[in-house]
């Protein structure tokens, strides 16, 4: 029997932590932080509903701590593989948890749609293999696109009023370009204390901007590094 | 063989009018619709004076998050697959493979292992 992995916390929760998706969570301590686990035999399934209790077990699991930083999805470790991955980690951990502590996440999206575009019509590619080119979607394509446009780093116009009114109340900022039926993605931590302002003046902006469609507060799943 | 002095009684195959005596019912004044009793509503609503202001936005506080933003927290860094793969021959168990698989953008992984070890992931 495995460890089912959830999360990182710094402190462990007050009081019963609950269930997990299916047994009772329990807090493991290691690397100066606490694993919140749950036992089982085996991953569950890449469903809707799996990641539905997965989040609703993470947001709970976040309200109740300072810090948390959430593990990738499917992480089932048994008791040495997730002590040897944690091991000597402890710097990194705790630089992660500084980071997101009494933070949390607020998304933004929008601006521009990933570029599709048949690969027999585009007239950089000779005539001759265009017929044998098949495809619309061209994954890999648009992810090198989405690498350079990573590389130029900032967001495009669409997100600046967004930037520029909630900058003051943003501890960090993340962009991440367009990708296969997602949009552009602009994740923005914000202080706690700071969410009611934020959401105050997020909400007139969504209101004037409706190509911009604003989700949150979660917990920062896009600032936290990946530590197991 | 008729007896007696009075009119003579009606054929027995012939039915009777089932229509009453007295004025026909087509001549009859339709009775007046029942006016309906009026009954309050009880007022679930807020009045309708004062129009709502229209939500464009979406909500920024909403428990529930979207499929989108689901697949994006957590899927976004990818998925870890686990496997056991049992090898056998004729019912005979000969290899035990055990597989642990991470299934990412190769982006995901190499910035924090080039970091760490100057290793490209």
């Amino acid at each position: 029997m495995s460890w089912y992995v959830f999360a990182l916390v710094d402190a462990p929760p007050h009081g019963p932590l609950g269930r997990g998706l299916k047994g009772a969570l329990r807090a493991r301590a290691a690397a100066g932080a606490f694993a919140l686990v749950e036992r089982r035999a085996d991953v569950p399934p890449p469903e809707l509903g799996s990641l539905r209790r997965h989040q609703a077990v993470v947001s709970r699991i976040a309200n109740a701590v300072p810090a948390i930083l959430p593990v990738r999805f499917g992480t089932l470790l048994d008791d040495d593989a997730l002590d040897e991955a944690l091991a000597d980690r402890e710097a990194d951990i705790a630089e992660a948890f500084a980071l997101v502590r009494h933070h949390v996440q607020f998304t933004w999206r929008g601006g521009a749609k990933p570029e599709v575009r048949h690969r027999s019509s585009d007239p950089r590619i000779p005539t001759g293999l265009r017929p044998a080119m098949i495809g619309a979607t061209q994954p890999g394509l648009q992810y090198m696109r989405q690498l350079a446009r990573r590389a130029r780093g900032t967001p495009p116009s669409a997100f600046r009023p967004v930037r520029e009114k909630l900058g003051r109340l943003v501890a960090m900022e993340k962009f991440e370009a367009a990708a296969m039926s997602r949009g552009d993605s602009l994740y923005q931590l914000v202080d706690r204390d700071g969410v009611a302002r934020y959401e105050r003046i997020a909400r007139r902006l969504a209101s004037e901007m409706p190509g911009l469609r604003l989700s949150g507060p979660f917990p920062p799943f896009a600032f936290a590094p990946d530590v197991l | 063989v008729r007896r007696g002095k009075g009119p003579a009684p009606p054929p027995k195959t012939a039915k009777q009018s089932t229509v009453r005596r007295g004025r026909l019912a087509r001549e009859r004044r339709p009775a007046a619709p029942r006016r309906r009793q009026v009954i309050p509503k009880p007022t679930l609503r807020a009045p309708k004076s004062a129009p709502r202001p229209r939500r464009v936005a979406h909500i920024v506080d909403e428990d529930q998050a979207s499929v989108l933003d689901l697949i994006d927290n957590l899927l976004n860094k990818g998925v870890m697959l686990n496997a056991d793969v049992v090898l056998a021959l004729a019912n005979v168990d000969l290899v035990y493979l055990r597989l642990s698989a991470l299934l990412c953008a190769a982006d995901r992984v190499m910035s924090r292992r080039g970091r760490a070890g100057g290793r490209s992931g």
